[in-house]
């Protein structure tokens, strides 16, 4: 697979990872454009399973991305300004965009604790079995097992509460009319 | 009446697997990509840094492998073992907050919890609680490097576990004095209120002494040539490319490993501590001189039996003087056993540290910058500075002020760099920062270990104001542009020097103005054809600063073949060092 095909084959894969897991769109073009840039000037002849190896870099990226933000030494805020300001500026359809995405499963999805959303986003949006999982995050299997599993239950009470609000929302609508 | 919804988990499963993207411009991230590669190939990337030479800490620092001495950080989790000149100087603040003095013993190894402290943490509007811990009695073992295998803290009023902020990392290293090995954890969520007094109880298990190992690799170092990098583990390294490129300046290296990382949870006393992995390092004789570049592939967290590396030759050295190691880290000991600590926090005392301070000198910023700092917002964790402005053109002489490109706290003789955001006007924030939040300067203690600033003398020093210049009636005029980039200049009424590199692609016309960091461009180069004005495509354009290197490349699309081109650099920011001050902080 040469590096046009690695990137369109993978593209969406490492996008919508990188998307979840630090839930800023500036950000996640920045590390897939990292991940692809890693990629093309690495030497994959001996490499088997290339969609694994994308996103343990992608993982390592967004690691050391929200390391940084929570550490406050993102090493890019000393130069920051310097960089190309426009390049990161939300257009309207952008923003629109964001406010549509917010209100769908991913918002959900965005208040999951990061250590179950990225288990979550590997194996069943990345479709990675469990012990490439469990390999490319370094835990033991029964870990990401129980991280799945916390997961799942996270995500299914915030889908429960919301359609609750919402079954709420629209009592309450109906009974002033 | 209830509600009864169920969810069912295939419903989640769908969910998962049909997340949308949001529809990126894949095109323009493909096309950065490629201008990246390009970059990076041709040797021309440098990762962002500030100048080599300042001796500040904090976001400055940069990083050398450690190879024998005598403080080990590792900076978070997976991370190679990276060895942190900053630690070792001879500066420490005393503890702040709540002392505790609270200690658990378990297999000769005494755990004691010194204090804790309250605050803000860095960047954000939750609190967060510090705990600092030693260890007093290690039973004469010999390490540089102690991590605990497992580390929670409890409410013992509710049961819950908190949070850990930041690292979930429990490494002890040694203090300034190199004595004993301390760690400083952090925690968030069930803190006490003011006046409350909240029960804890810190639990710590299984502690690993940890060593930082080499092998030298020695004889010529070639493509081809095979060394054992870990005698024990039977881990040896094929090298597969071995280039000096860019002047012989960066050395591009691959190697192969005959076998996978090993797997320390295998044995009960491992011979290679597998949270680290290996590499290797350049040294002149014993020292130890560089690791891989910032950013090369694998030089992160990652290890993986073929692994491409890119080393940056130090400045005066000699390829020839050069000599080559594995590194990594070989845990000596092991402390199984568990160390717990009840304790109560009360939440006026952990929260002393936080208090503010008046910024003298203000009418002299104002002049300078037309904007004010009147107070220091100071916590256990961080140094909030609150900026007093006018959006807008403010009406100084010699451009308009945008902000400080260096700006640092003094606290005694220790600098900590600090940074300024978001700028009015400049619409990108870094990581972190709430675009809406008012601007602010802040300066994150937690690196640098500073608890206490109380009794310090306290400098903000503000160095290399940045101001804005544009000259619209400036054009160059340039040849039509060909498939071969063509090399342009114009010294700008500042002596600025422009530097155009000219060249067509297809349909479009690409202008990569080098900058060498002397100034940047904010609004991006304008280019007229035949006196029609054509605008660039900001989804494709990419810039990159850092070192002594910079800049930008703007893509106009579609730009028809004409015979009278000309460039105006449009709007730019420089550097005007007479704008510097020293503002002294007080009670």
């Amino acid at each position: 697979m040469n590096d046009l095909e690695l990137f369109e084959h993978y593209k969406t894969t490492v996008y919508r990872y990188c998307l979840y897991m630090l839930k800023h769109k500036g950000d996640a073009e920045d590390i897939c454009q990292e991940v692809f840039v890693k990629a093309m000037l690495a030497d994959r002849s001996d490499l088997r399973n290339e969609k694994a190896w994308l996103l343990r870099i992608a993982a390592n990226e967004c690691h050391s991305l929200m390391r940084r933000r929570s550490r406050g030494r993102d090493k890019e805020q000393q130069v920051f300004l310097q960089n190309d300001p426009l390049r990161h500026a939300l257009s309207v359809e952008t923003a629109y965009e964001r406010r549509e995405t917010a209100v769908e499963f991913g918002s959900l999805l965005g208040q999951v604790k990061p250590k179950f959303r990225e288990v979550l986003l590997l194996y069943y949006m990345a479709d990675l079995p469990m012990a490439e999982v469990a390999e490319m995050l370094g835990l033991p299997l029964g870990t990401v097992k129980s991280r799945i599993n916390r997961g799942l239950r996270s995500l299914r009470k915030l889908k429960e509460e919301q359609d609750i609000h919402v079954k709420k929302g629209s009592d309450v609508h109906v009974s002033n009319y | 009446m209830g509600i009864v919804l169920r969810v069912t988990e295939q419903q989640i499963r769908q969910g998962l697997r049909g997340l949308p993207d949001g529809s990126p411009d894949y095109e323009a991230i493909w096309q950065r990509i490629c201008t990246e590669v390009k970059l990076r190939r041709s040797g021309w990337n440098e990762q962002p840094g500030l100048p080599a030479e300042k001796p500040t800490a904090s976001r400055a620092r940069r990083w050398v492998v450690a190879a024998s001495a005598a403080a080990v950080m590792a900076a978070s989790g997976g991370t190679a073992v990276y060895f942190d000149h900053a630690a070792n100087r001879a500066w420490t603040a005393a503890d702040a907050g709540q002392k505790l003095e609270a200690y658990a013993e378990a297999e000769g190894v005494r755990l004691t919890l010194n204090n804790a402290a309250i605050g803000r943490q860095p960047l954000t509007e939750e609190e967060q609680m510090s705990l600092r811990m030693s260890l007093r009695e290690t039973a004469g073992r010999s390490f540089e490097l102690a991590e605990f295998g497992e580390s929670t803290l409890t409410d013992l009023d509710t049961g819950q576990k908190l949070e850990i902020s930041g690292t979930k990392r429990n490494i002890f290293r040694r203090d300034a004095q190199g004595e004993e090995p301390v760690l400083t954890q952090y925690f968030s969520g069930s803190l006490p209120a003011t006046g409350e007094t909240k029960r804890y109880r810190l639990t710590m298990k299984d502690l690993f002494f940890n060593q930082t190992v080499e092998t030298p690799l020695e004889g010529e170092f070639a493509a081809g040539s095979e060394y054992v990098a870990i005698p024990e583990e039977d881990l040896k390294i094929k090298i597969t490319a071995y280039d000096w490129v860019s002047g012989g300046n960066r050395l591009n290296l691959k190697y192969e490993a005959n076998r996978d990382w090993p797997d320390s949870q295998s044995g009960d006393l491992p011979s290679v501590f597998s949270k680290e992995p290996g590499k290797i390092v350049i040294k002149n004789g014993e020292k130890p001189l560089t690791s891989p570049v910032w950013g090369s592939i694998g030089a992160e967290q990652t290890w993986s039996r073929n692994t491409s590396f890119t080393f940056r030759k130090p400045e005066g050295q000699q390829i020839e003087d050069l000599s080559f190691a594995y590194a990594y880290v070989r845990t000596t000991d092991k402390a199984s056993g568990e160390w717990t600590i009840d304790f109560a926090v009360e939440g006026s005392q952990a929260a002393e540290s936080n208090y503010t301070l008046k910024i003298d000198g203000q009418q002299a910023l104002e002049e300078r910058t037309g904007m004010t700092l009147p107070e220091a917002v100071v916590s256990p964790f961080e140094v909030s500075i609150p900026v007093n402005r006018q959006e807008g053109n403010n009406g100084l002489p010699g451009g308009r002020f945008l902000f400080y490109r260096d700006i640092l706290l003094q606290v005694d003789d220790l600098e900590i760099t600090g940074f300024q955001a978001p700028i009015p006007g400049q619409p990108y924030v870094p990581p972190g920062i709430d675009p809406k939040s008012p601007e602010n300067i802040a300066f994150d203690l937690v690196p640098d270990a500073v608890t206490d600033l109380s009794g310090k003398t306290l400098t903000l020093k503000l160095r290399n104001a940045v101001v804005v210049n544009e000259y619209p009636d400036v054009w160059t005029g340039i040849e039509p542009p060909g498939d071969q980039g063509q090399s342009f200049s114009e010294t700008m009424p500042d002596q600025s020097v422009m530097a155009y590199k000219v060249t067509r692609k297809g349909k479009d016309v690409h202008v990569q103005t080098l900058t060498e960091n002397k100034f940047y461009l904010i609004g991006g180069t304008h280019l007229k054809v035949d006196g029609r004005m054509y605008e660039s495509d900001l989804n494709e354009t990419s810039s990159k600063y850092g070192g002594d290197f910079g800049y930008r490349i703007d893509v106009f699309k579609n730009v028809p073949e004409g015979s009278d081109f000309s460039i105006n650099a449009g709007s730019y920011g420089v550097y005007d060092s007479s704008r510097d001050l020293d503002l002294p902080i007080s009670d």
